[in-house]
């Protein structure tokens, strides 16, 4: 029984492990990896990943277990690159830094309540329905930027990108706040509470007087914005805008997302495990460029681990069972 | 207009499915601080009625007071609970991955600033006070609901339909999944409750109905037969009043000749449900398995042509031991299972009658490999004849089909495999009297064939007018088993499937 | 038709699929100059061979109950095993056997996480199609494509030999040998599905697993061959697709994931049930390659192909869901 329990520990941290041993790992092969520099850097750099995540870690989280039946998106990361296209285009045709964002939030959000409402009222499979979406967006990215690197030049762009506030950059600070943001709306809220609740037993959320079709719409409505401000950043990063930048992304998206459950006693998607996630895959980017492997060997690894992970959180649940 | 004494008034309620009437002009009334035990057997009407009061179907005729008011048209699903009706469903609605604090607050949540954020402490805090106070039990608030007990999820429940301070309360068969200490704490709650509200208590279990209710009301095909003071019906009398004296009549004659061993069961013990069961079927026979819900009876079946959740003991089918059994396997041995649930596990919705017939035996109609259309058309439309099964041909999609005529495309399912042992779990359950006559004859000519038959039912008529031989389960023994002889021995089965003698309660 | 009054709301939605394909056929033979030519049609019709082979292996995955993310990858997998057994001086027909085998390797591996690990299928093939394509890449390096100097023999045959070669007075008509490969596969599929019990024991397993378990059915067993079927035939197209390129462009099979998707559950919704099948598959392939042909002759941008397609499957499953709602409701 004791043995048991300890076993169960074990696992249960297993993904603090893995996160701790690649670190020292690093840390012993790349010596420049433990700098102040960096640490802060990965930060900044996991910022796009993370905030994109946060959206499909919300949807995940309403949308419960079952995969098939289960809330997805397919469809964000190519709705942060139509958000990205949408502010370099305008910014890069003289259009005010405001007008553009203002844009790319209301074209995310729309484009999340299609999604919402073929999986609500038409009750489409979210995967089925929101691959469609993923294919029509990226054509409507390479139309919107002629399939050329949009150039974005704007001072407050610079700012987010290049500057550090109390040692910290921009950038980071934004992650940092938006984390903050989603941890209250998702953990603190009493609507964090309802998602939840939805999520793992529909039926009982209903027998309890839960509005089920209006919770699941508002986490897909969220992730559109999550979407959008991740496309800030994005493009606030590299002044400029580069199409087919949401198609590789999306596998990282959803691997932080289902990683965050490997890091809550509970085995559920929520925002501070996909927060730990997104920095432990920014370490595996930032340190395997460090000790120069080639990237295509960082895919292999990441995606054994997304096997791996829901591997792992399957036999845990069904042994709670 | 309504008589004050009266909380809540059913008066007349009336309904009817496609087929069935499923209640006639049914009367019932609740006074405040009293218990009500409300019995019947399975398709009694029992279900219907609470369903229509939670607003889940509408009454054809009738209606509905509640507290000197009109409300038969305000009922609907979701503001049931806002009228001041609560009701303890038997299935738990709860969330596992939730804390106590959060599962008993979902909806309802304590916040604490315009963000509404909430108050955890504050949650924690008052669920604990809530609990201990409500249903008196200390419970960390912080506790996954995934952690507790069966009995202390219903607790929660229990807990959160009383925040909302309802004037009528229902619990519907809530001891059955309950421990028996589980079980006396809620009665000690339902005595506390009744103090200032009316409680509807639906149980199979007479020993507490006696124990708990004040009043009685016996419900038997849908029709009323009576509501009685409980000090003044022993069990003997209530079970009298519920089955009618109207058992062996549409049953076919036991004629049948019991011939050689087909099935010998060893020790056989399940997962959770039952333990240590010994017993044998043998060709020409039925041999009838009964229970009360919770008992593991309904598992028996299941558990014999599926060995995945079996821990011990062994199965012998036509004197050969059979190790791990998969259900293909059975059926290839010459097993054949008839699911309760013939929605779901048993005819394929969107395949045609045809196809689901054969598909069992679709091996014996190939040339070479190839299906035969000719055959499987033959053999199909022989069934149909056969079984009497209402459709215009073999080509119409089975969802489409009543529950009893789907019932007869799975059992021609195995007639067509020509299997040599039947086993049916709960096979008229939710069926009308007609289609249920054809069944019995179905199952009869089953054993007369020389197969035996394996029946699982909760229906005591039907068991005692089918079967040859009876097994009693009781928590998940088997505590009687007895032949079916002239004499009507339905009491002692009633009262062993309780546990025993008259004075336990159970 | 005894004496029944026609009633057109009702053809209408019981056709919506075949009439919107019969539109958009429509409109193209009429906006698109060339479009309805013999030569035409059998050149789309022959570029669609490794489209079909796909539609197919996805076809069977649908039909056991799931859908098969990872097609893409065991596409890319089966041209990448088969050009670098040729690259090392392989015989032809070994390299093809190494190939169909790999697909078999990969829907094994399929069906193990599902079936004994228990991850559910969209996971496990998404899963498998990161890994998969990871591997692509990590053999070439990153993704660089792998030329080969000529092909020949079987390797040859199967992706760019023709049945019909007919030039004169400017109609070109050929008829490519891997359509009628994918055709012929096409026919043995549809009647090992309508003819066989393994055939109806796959419908019964997908459309509810544990009624046919417990009819029998050894559902697993029907599940894992799906999924081998489904390797293979991704396999079989992979190699097609090279032979007809003459080399191996690693990660290219994205380009049929919705494609071969978008085929099968168009298919379905020509089905009576709703049920996925060859015939309505393969009428979907005709669909999508028609269109994409057509778009090419109207001079529409490639972008916007990708908007018109993604929408018009959209539409499409849309309406499916729509009438399995309404099926829903009225069998209940």
């Amino acid at each position: 029984m004791k043995d048991k329990q300890i076993s169960a520990q074990l696992m249960r941290s297993s993904g603090y492990f893995a996160f701790l041993l690649i670190m020292i790992f690093f840390a012993i092969k790349a010596p420049a990896f433990l700098s102040y520099g960096n640490l802060v850097n990965i930060i900044a750099q996991s910022s796009v990943l993370g905030i994109c995540g946060y959206g499909l870690t919300g949807i995940f989280i309403g949308g419960g277990d079952d995969v098939i039946r289960g809330g997805t998106d397919l469809s964000i990361t190519l709705n942060m690159a139509v958000a990205g296209s949408v502010i370099a285009v305008m910014v890069s045709r003289g259009q005010s830094l405001a007008l553009a964002v203002a844009t790319a939030v209301a074209a995310s959000i729309v484009i999340e309540a299609v999604n919402a409402f073929t999986v609500v009222k038409l009750k489409m499979i979210p995967l089925l329905s929101t691959i469609c979406m993923m294919y029509v967006l990226q054509g409507v990215e390479r139309i919107l930027t002629n399939n050329v690197v949009v150039a974005a030049a704007h001072p407050l762009l610079f700012f987010i990108a290049d500057t550090a506030v109390l040692g910290v950059p921009v950038m980071a600070w934004i992650f940092l706040a938006v984390t903050v943001i989603m941890y209250l709306v998702f953990n603190v809220c009493s609507y964090g509470n309802r998602v939840s609740a939805v999520g793992g037993s529909e039926l009982a959320a209903k027998a309890n007087g839960i509005n089920v079709p209006w919770i699941v719409t508002t986490t897909y409505l969220i992730a559109g914005l999550m979407a959008a401000i991740s496309a800030v950043l994005m493009v606030a990063r590299l002044s400029s805008y580069t199409p087919g930048a949401g198609d590789l992304q999306l596998f990282d998206v959803m691997l932080v997302s289902y990683l965050g459950a490997v890091f809550s006693r509970r085995y559920r998607p929520n925002i501070p495990g996909t927060f730990i996630a997104s920095l432990f895959v920014g370490v595996l980017t930032n340190g395997f460029t460090l000790i120069n492997v080639p990237s295509y060997w960082v895919y292999a690894i990441k995606g054994a681990l997304i096997l791996v992970t829901v591997s792992i959180t399957t036999i845990q649940k069904r042994r709670a069972v | 207009m309504s008589n004050s004494e009266y909380i809540l008034e059913m008066l007349d309620v009336s309904k009817e499915f496609p087929g069935v009437k499923a209640l006639s002009d049914v009367t019932i009334q609740i006074k405040k601080g009293e218990v009500h035990g409300l019995v019947g057997e399975n398709g009694a009407g029992k279900s219907t009625i609470m369903k229509i009061l939670a607003g889940l179907y509408s009454n054809d005729g009738g209606k509905i007071i509640f507290d000197g008011e009109d409300i038969t048209k305000k009922l609907n699903a979701r503001t049931a609970e806002q009228t001041g009706i609560s009701f303890i469903h038997q299935e738990r609605y709860v969330v596992p991955h939730l804390t106590v604090a959060e599962m008993l607050f979902l909806g309802v949540e304590k916040t604490k600033t315009a963000f509404k954020f909430m108050d955890r402490r504050g949650m924690v805090k008052l669920a604990e006070q809530m609990l201990e106070e409500k249903v008196g039990v200390r419970l960390s608030g912080n506790m996954l609901v995934s952690r507790l007990t069966v009995g202390e999820q219903q607790l929660i429940q229990i807990c959160r339909a009383l925040m909302s301070n309802p004037k009528v309360i229902v619990f519907d068969e809530p001891t059955a999944v309950l421990a028996k200490k589980e079980s006396e704490r809620l009665f000690h709650i339902i005595r506390q409750l009744k103090k200032d509200k009316g409680v509807i208590y639906i149980s199979h279990y007479f020993g507490e109905i006696l124990d708990l209710c004040d009043r009685v009301t016996v419900l038997r095909n849908g029709k009323k037969i009576d509501t009685v003071a409980a000090a003044d019906v022993t069990i003997d009398s209530l079970v009298t009043m519920m089955v009618g004296r109207d058992i062996l009549e549409q049953y076919p004659p036991k004629d049948r000749k019991a011939g050689e061993t087909i099935l010998s069961v060893k020790g056989l013990t399940h997962r959770k449900e039952f333990h240590d069961l010994n017993f044998e079927v043998r060709r020409g026979e039925i041999v009838g398995i009964t229970g009360l819900m919770g008992s593991g009876h309904d598992k028996v079946g299941i558990g014999i042509y599926d060995s995945h959740d079996i821990t011990g003991g062994e199965v012998e089918f036509k004197g050969k031991k059979m190790s791990y059994i998969s259900p293909d396997k059975a059926a290839a041995v010459g097993m054949g299972y008839v699911p309760d649930d013939r929605r779901g596990l048993g005819a394929i919705q969107s395949m045609t009658v045809k196809e689901n017939i054969t598909l069992a035996c679709l091996k014996d109609m190939t040339r070479h490999g190839i299906i035969s259309d000719r055959e499987e058309t033959r053999a199909v439309e022989g069934q149909i004849e056969k079984l009497r099964i209402k459709t215009p041909n073999g080509d119409v999609v089975s969802g489409n089909l009543s529950g009893g005529n789907q019932q007869k495309v799975v059992l021609a399912r195995w007639l067509s495999d020509q299997s040599e042992l039947y086993i049916l779990n709960q096979p008229t359950s939710g069926i009308d009297i007609g289609a249920r006559a054809d069944i019995y004859k179905i199952i009869d000519e089953m054993a007369k064939s020389g197969a035996g038959v394996l029946m699982i039912t909760q229906d005591i008529q039907e068991l005692y007018g089918m079967s040859d031989r009876i097994i009693v389960m009781f928590r998940g023994e088997a505590v009687l088993e007895l032949e079916t002889t002239e004499e009507d021995l339905t009491d002692q089965i009633i009262v062993a499937s309780m546990g025993g003698g008259a004075g336990d309660e159970g | 038709m005894k004496k029944k009054s026609f009633d057109m709301g009702r053809f209408l939605y019981d056709n919506t699929t075949t009439l919107l394909l019969l539109a958009i056929f429509l409109f193209f033979s009429v906006f698109a100059r060339g479009f309805l030519t013999i030569g035409n049609i059998t050149t789309a019709l022959s570029s669609s061979s490794v489209l079909l082979l796909i539609s197919l292996g996805m076809c069977f995955v649908v039909i056991s109950g799931g859908t098969d993310l990872s097609v893409a990858a065991a596409y890319g997998l089966g041209g990448m095993v088969c050009v670098l057994c040729i690259q090392a001086g392989l015989s032809p027909v070994f390299a093809i056997f190494l190939a169909l085998a790999a697909g078999a390797v990969f829907g094994l591996i399929n069906s193990f996480l599902i079936l004994k690990v228990g991850i559910s299928v969209w996971l496990t093939t998404l899963g498998t199609l990161f890994i998969g394509e990871s591997i692509e890449r990590i053999v070439t390096k990153g993704g660089t494509p792998i030329y080969l100097s000529r092909v020949s023999g079987l390797f040859e045959s199967i992706g760019q030999g023709t049945v019909v070669n007919i030039k004169q007075q400017g109609a070109n008509i050929t008829i490519k040998s891997s359509l009628l490969l994918a055709l012929v596969l096409a026919a043995i599929a549809a009647f090992v599905l309508k003819k066989t019990v393994f055939g109806r024991h796959l419908y019964a397993a997908g459309l509810q697993r544990r009624a046919a378990e417990l009819a029998g059915v050894s559902a697993k067993r029907c599940v894992t061959a799906a999924f081998v079927a489904s390797g293979m035939l991704c396999c079989l197209g992979g190699v097609v697709g090279s032979s007809q390129l003459v080399s191996y462009i690693p990660v290219n099979g994205r380009y049929y994931l919705l494609d071969s998707i978008g085929t099968v559950f168009i298919g379905s919704t020509m089905h009576k049930r709703g049920f996925a099948n060859i015939g309505g598959t393969v009428t979907g392939v005709l669909f999508f390659s028609f269109m994409t042909n057509g778009l090419n002759l109207l001079g529409v941008q490639y972008y916007w192909q990708y908007v018109i397609r993604g929408g018009l499957i959209l539409v499409v499953l849309a309406i499916n869901a729509y009438q399995r709602n309404v099926w829903a409701l009225r069998t209940k």
